[in-house]
């Protein structure tokens, strides 16, 4: 990605990074902190202090190892890839599994966060209850899903990127991908249903 | 159904009606102070890490002046210098020794 602004690309940032240069890696961060706070709250499901640690990890991590990367291959599929191991581990810990059987991880905190900070607009009080009612449908039906699928979903839907580097980043072949994206629409297609008309 | 949107389904894609809904429930946006918070952490590792590093190293130095300071003290106590030595007096005496010997044998030659 070349930033428009200052004309450096991503790649470039990084070869400065190697060489210690901390400007070059607050660049970095301005410019995909969104992508990876978002994959971690929507793979974690949840806003708060979990997401920004996990999501601080992964750029620190990258900051270590940026020495190390490779320019042939994309930052971002890099960064992806970065961010998909770390969350994977996270969700696999006990504590985790723990908090979410517990319902300590509140899914109406986390989606009702995401309908907050979304909501510029004014809107009536019945209106809100439809949205925020919308909303943790929506928030519990990607929580429902497996994590392979969820992440995959999510790369596709929300980060636009092609099957071929989901795959790369998911350690899969392409088709594995697209199965488990028709999977996860199966799925939601179900879980949702009442919100969608009924098919054809 | 066209044809391009059999495809997308056959590929697993959403769908628009599916699509507009998950759409509705856009994905968190990092909170403006986060690049910050990274860069803040980031120093703050590296100072512990530089502290571990320095609480680590005086261990290893005392260690190193100490085993020094025994070599020393063994080699100036216990050293037994075994090489044999000749003083200067007995060299010029074997050198006087030489040439007076080196006259008598000219002497009886009749040189």
């Amino acid at each position: 990605m070349m930033d428009g602004q200052e004309g450096t690309s991503d790649e470039m940032l990084i070869t400065q990074m190697a060489g210690g240069d901390e400007e070059a890696f607050r660049r970095l961060i301005e410019r995909h902190q969104d992508r990876v706070y978002g994959t971690v709250s929507r793979m974690i499901g949840v806003i708060g202090p979990d997401v920004e640690d996990l999501a601080q990890q992964i750029f620190l991590r990258v900051w270590k190892a940026a020495p190390r990367f490779k320019p042939q291959a994309k930052f971002t599929t890099w960064l992806m890839t970065v961010t998909r191991n770390l969350v994977f581990t996270h969700c696999s810990t006990q504590a985790y599994k723990m908090r979410l059987r517990d319902g300590a991880v509140n899914p109406d905190t986390g989606e009702a966060f995401i309908l907050e900070q979304r909501g510029g607009i004014a809107q009536n009080p019945r209106q809100e209850l439809c949205t925020k009612e919308l909303g943790e449908a929506v928030g519990e039906a990607y929580r429902a899903l497996p994590e392979s699928q969820r992440m995959v979903l999510h790369l596709r839907q929300n980060e636009n990127l092609g099957y071929e580097e989901i795959a790369i980043i998911m350690k899969t072949s392409t088709s594995g991908v697209k199965s488990l994206m028709f999977r996860a629409r199966d799925f939601l297609r179900k879980e949702l249903s009442e919100y969608l008309s009924a098919p054809k | 159904m066209s044809n391009r949107s059999r495809d997308e389904q056959e590929e697993g894609e959403l769908g628009s009606e599916l699509e507009k809904l998950l759409a509705s429930v856009p994905p968190a946006k990092a909170p403006p102070w986060f690049a910050a918070k990274v860069l803040a952490r980031l120093r703050t590792e590296r100072e512990a890490e530089a502290q571990r590093k320095w609480s680590w190293m005086p261990k290893w130095r005392w260690l190193m002046v100490g085993a020094g300071c025994a070599v020393l003290a063994l080699g100036f106590f216990e050293w037994k210098d075994t090489t044999p030595t000749v003083s200067d007096r007995a060299v010029f005496a074997a050198l006087d020794a030489l040439v007076e010997d080196d006259a008598e044998n000219r002497w009886w030659a009749g040189l």
